[in-house]
């Protein structure tokens, strides 16, 4: 079924009205060699599948998984402490059902104001959420993810200053380093790495290095909690950070997670200029990597130097209230080569998600769902560190993430666990953080203590299976 | 008129100003809960907490679900609404993907679990990775850009790396872009992010100024971005000289693919000489725009483009070959000459299943029948409009047609002095979202019905259409005064430029 619903007379009279005997007739400006002489011959699919065979295909594909989390619903799935970058938090049910209206799900960008109000007044509340909870004054209506977002504050500081060093914490999550370095790659910006000893970046250190660029630092750029799940001191390194050298301020990119900043200090409480990070926590399902959410904030100063679409409030011929896209000159509709960014799809329902996210837990649930991983990873790292044989890696505040050293291969622990539905934690040394004797344990307010003893009783076991 | 079309805003109070969620907030409500903290309270160390909590509204679970309910119902959509927006190819969004996307097995992944448990999202990846790849007449294609403008960074790397592999293209020199001056911005604007330096050449009658072109493509010239069928709604013939223009000066042809909705198993853009292209699932293949996003932008790249993809790759071992071990489909970082990452994780994951289940649904014959039904509805709507809505490249008598989208630039109707922008609130009363307006050219109206309408859809637009003429001639202040029938009219959107205000309270 191809959802096409024009019947064969119908098309007849179609064709009569325009005056041409079939179809063909209306590619007359497509050379006849280039039309395909036949089928398209696509791999496993002769034809066309009905619906209850393509339910059955898909189902059968993903059947074929063993799903870290339950997805959107609730039970089922497997213990999961999996995170780096992506987090199994508990979805409230208001989230699918709020945010997947079809109104929302089937609508393309805001443009036409009268027929968009309920998008454009939804990404104003969005950049209002994302602002109060960064601490800064200014956000857009989403960028693609987490990476992206990084990578569009460091673009936007290298424009807004014109100076051409970028200084990257070794802390940042590799992947958001790699694609920092491909976007980075044919500009003529130069990206240093300043590296994390004892699993943190030192404030002095920042001083040096950016006292050494003489003045031509456009942005420094940490993440806390890094990708060790360790608590930077972003206001002693973004102190350090902005001390003026000859004459110049760089700003401080801060790289976020959202539901820390229910508890933590937030980026605008430490001196950040930029926050980005990814908002895949606020209520979007894994999905095995995306669609995620790309949240971006930022200092009042640089409003018209952000990147992505802007929502803002005005107001209508009768003096109503009312929401419009705007500072549009700043985009690659109006600006082309000048624009301050290529994007133009976003990521809006994503953005929605987190909205009635946001919208749902209020301050009390959000600050409570941060707290609550808080507690449940200091319970579990405590439990591990009294197993035999295991230790965490690094000291020092965390968040809900952190490594801990193991006795056996991490990938042994893994696929044990994979015969217990447990996924312990991540291979620090396939995700270029560590060594294959380390795992990267993430726990979210999702798992109990029952839950957590189990996976302290499966890394006991695993030392036993040696 | 009829009455009572779907998606009229007739039902949204007109004086009522939509409060915002800040404005329902009472302190304490709380919509959701969590179950009681089952473990010791540990330590939180003086300085790493915040003073207090973030100030996000309070509200109760009715008034959350009212909220996001009322808002809703302040939005048009496809599934309420006609939407015929040209270049975004508004169709039919079928709910079985949606129900796919959810599914646990897709949904629950977490993107860094390890490929045995991953196989049958790897198997369908894979899949997709080789129909798209058959759908566009090209050897290898990448899954991972999150929309059309992020395929086409990521081809204009791949490009630029190709130029400077001395085993490859090996002519580094090569920086220059060439886009015509219709192209869409996201084409000038991702050369810039990739430090390509943009030459913007003329068009003549809709299509590519040959003889501008020929003498703008030189030694420095590393591609052309080239949207065909056009963004006039055009199939632009010249398209093989075209390329053999760039092929003979050693440069590449990019094709922006947001307009494969015309040709989609009709014609394949490597038949005609296209050597990277970008695909948009959320025009193409019926992935929904969500009010903005998520899309994906696959890209498909010729044999020789193919070791410069990012990382990583979706690969199937060797079918059953000896000495291979492990599951069947795996996640590639190996391939020496990568342009390296270029998001997070592996793609737009529950977007491409959503476009693999369209494309599942549709098969090769169904597929075809998608472009032609696509451009048959175009010319339908072109032909039936074309007397009171001026159109300069579409004129059945010359055989000369549009493809899945066309352009009017309605002259009777401006010398009224009723605007564009007049008429597309106007349409709104309708209950029909307006099309594309002053794009590609200044005062034209680009419309795409796309092939999942039906015809007392399509018929019913005309008569809406030939209505706002006739009212322009007749009754122009009514038409200027639009809209009658929506939640607000028309916003101030100088003031909301000259002094933004993009927050609450902000
Ligand atoms: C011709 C053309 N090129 C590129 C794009 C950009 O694609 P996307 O919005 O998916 O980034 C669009 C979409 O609006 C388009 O119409």
């Amino acid at each position: 079924m191809n959802y096409v619903q024009l019947t064969t007379e119908q098309r007849q009279e179609m064709l009569a009205a325009i005056g041409v005997g079939g179809v063909k007739d209306l590619y007359a400006s497509l050379p006849p060699e280039y039309r395909l002489g036949s089928d398209l011959k696509l791999e496993g699919l002769p034809k066309g599948l009905s619906e209850l065979e393509l339910r059955h295909a898909l189902n059968e594909r993903a059947g074929g998984n063993n799903p870290a989390a339950e997805g959107t619903g609730a039970g089922g799935g497997n213990l999961c402490f999996l995170g780096g970058g992506a987090y199994d938090h508990f979805i409230p049910q208001a989230v699918n059902y709020l945010a997947h209206q079809s109104a929302f799900v089937t609508a393309y960008t805001p443009y036409q104001a009268e027929a968009s109000q309920g998008a454009l007044q939804a990404f104003f509340e969005f950049q209002t959420q994302v602002t109060r909870l960064t601490g800064l004054e200014v956000s857009n209506a989403s960028l693609y993810e987490g990476a992206t977002a990084v990578v569009e504050g460091v673009l936007m500081a290298v424009n807004s200053t014109g100076k051409r060093k970028v200084l990257v914490a070794g802390s940042l999550h590799p992947d958001y380093l790699a694609v920092l370095r491909t976007y980075l790659g044919d500009l003529p910006v130069e990206l240093e790495v300043i590296p994390a000893e004892g699993g943190r970046i030192a404030a002095k250190e920042v001083e040096k290095r950016v006292a050494s660029f003489r003045g031509d630092v456009a942005a420094v750029v940490v993440q806390s909690p890094n990708v060790l799940g360790l608590i930077e001191d972003w206001e002693a390194i973004f102190a350090a950070a902005k001390k003026p050298v000859e004459g110049h301020t760089a700003l401080a990119v801060a790289v976020f997670n959202p539901i820390a900043c229910g508890l933590l200090k937030r980026p605008g409480d430490c001196g950040a200029d930029i926050a980005a990070g990814d908002g895949q926590p606020l209520g979007i399902p894994l999905s095995f990597g995306g669609p995620y959410l790309g949240l971006f904030a930022a200092k009042a100063a640089l409003m018209r130097k952000m990147p992505g679409r802007l929502i803002g409030q005005t107001v209508d011929k009768s003096g109503r209230r009312g929401f419009c896209l705007t500072l549009q000159t700043r985009e690659q509709h109006i600006r082309g080569a000048k624009a301050t960014s290529n994007i133009c799809t976003n990521q809006g329902l994503l953005a929605m998600r987190a909205t009635v996210y946001l919208s749902a837990m209020g301050p009390a649930g959000l600050r409570e769902v941060a707290e609550q991983c808080y507690h449940k990873a200091h319970y579990a790292a405590e439990k591990i560190a009294d197993v035999p044989g295991y230790k965490l890696a690094y000291s020092g505040a965390f968040f809900h993430e952190f490594v801990v050293d193991t006795p056996v291969p991490a990938q042994s622990i893994i696929d044990l666990g994979r015969a217990r539905g447990i996924l312990p934690g991540l291979d620090a040394a396939k995700l270029g953080i560590g060594h294959e004797r380390q795992l990267l344990v993430a726990v979210t307010e999702k798992r109990t203590a029952g839950e957590i003893d189990a996976l302290v009783e499966l890394l006991t076991d695993a030392t036993k299976k040696k | 008129m009829s009455r009572g079309f779907a998606g009229r805003f007739e039902h949204v109070g007109q004086e009522e100003v939509s409060p915002l969620i800040f404005e329902r907030s009472v302190p304490g409500a709380r919509a959701v809960d969590l179950p009681a903290l089952d473990v010791p309270a540990a330590k939180i160390p003086a300085g790493i907490a915040a003073a207090q909590p973030a100030d996000l509204p309070q509200v109760g679970p009715m008034e959350l679900v009212r909220h996001y309910t009322l808002l809703a119902a302040r939005n048009f959509s496809v599934d309420a609404n006609f939407y015929p927006l040209g270049s975004c190819t508004m169709k039919f969004n079928p709910p079985v993907n949606e129900a796919a996307a959810a599914l646990p097995g897709f949904a629950g992944l977490h993107p860094r679990q390890d490929d045995v448990d991953v196989q049958g999202a790897l198997k369908l990846l894979y899949e997709l990775r080789l129909w798209l790849a058959e759908i566009a007449g090209l050897d290898e294609v990448s899954l991972q850009p999150c929309a059309g403008a992020h395929g086409e960074y990521t081809a204009l790397k791949v490009i630029r790396a190709y130029f400077k592999d001395p085993k490859g293209g090996n002519a580094p020199g090569r920086t220059k872009v060439l886009a015509p001056d219709t192209a869409h911005g996201t084409n000038p604007a991702s050369c810039a992010m990739c430090g390509a330096n943009v030459v913007t050449v003329p068009s003549k009658d809709g299509r590519v100024d040959l003889d501008a072109l020929r003498g703008m493509v030189d030694g420095e010239t590393a591609a052309m971005m080239i949207t065909n069928p056009n963004t006039a709604g055009l199939f632009d013939d010249t398209i093989t000289q075209i390329a053999k223009i760039l092929h003979d000066a050693g440069a590449l042809l990019y094709l922006d693919g947001a307009n494969m909705n015309a040709i989609v198993g009709v014609s394949r853009p490597g038949d005609f000489g296209v050597d990277i292209m970008h695909f948009n699932t959320h025009k193409t293949f019926s992935t929904p725009h969500g009010c903005g996003g998520p899309g994906a932008g696959p890209i498909a790249v010729r044999k020789f483009l193919a070791p410069y993809l990012p990382v990583p790759q979706v690969e199937k071992n060797g079918a059953g070959a000896p000495g291979t071990s492990g599951p069947a489909y795996y996640l590639s970082y190996d391939r020496a000459k990568t342009i390296g990452k270029v998001r997070s994780f592996f793609g737009q994951f529950s977007v491409l299943v959503r476009c693999w289940a369209y494309i599942a649904a549709c098969g090769p014959v169904g597929l075809r029948d998608v472009a032609e039904s696509a451009v048959l509805s175009a010319n339908y709507l072109a032909a039936r409009l074309r007397e009171r809505f001026e159109m300069p490249y579409f004129d059945p008598g010359a055989k000369k047609f549009c493809a899945h989208e066309f352009v009017t630039v309605p002259k009777t109707l401006l010398a009224t002095g009723v605007t564009l922008i007049d008429v597309a609130k106007r349409l709104i009363d309708h209950g029909i979202h307006p099309p594309t307006m002053h794009w590609p050219v200044h005062n034209c109206l680009m419309i795409e019905p796309t092939e999942t309408e039906s015809l007392q859809t399509l018929d019913r637009f005309v008569e809406v259409m030939l209505n706002i003429a006739d009212e322009a001639q007749s009754n122009p202040e009514l038409v200027k005064a639009a809209p009658h029938l929506a939640p607000v009219q028309r916003l101030d959107e100088v003031a909301a430029a000259r002094t933004p205000v993009l927050t609450h309270g902000g």
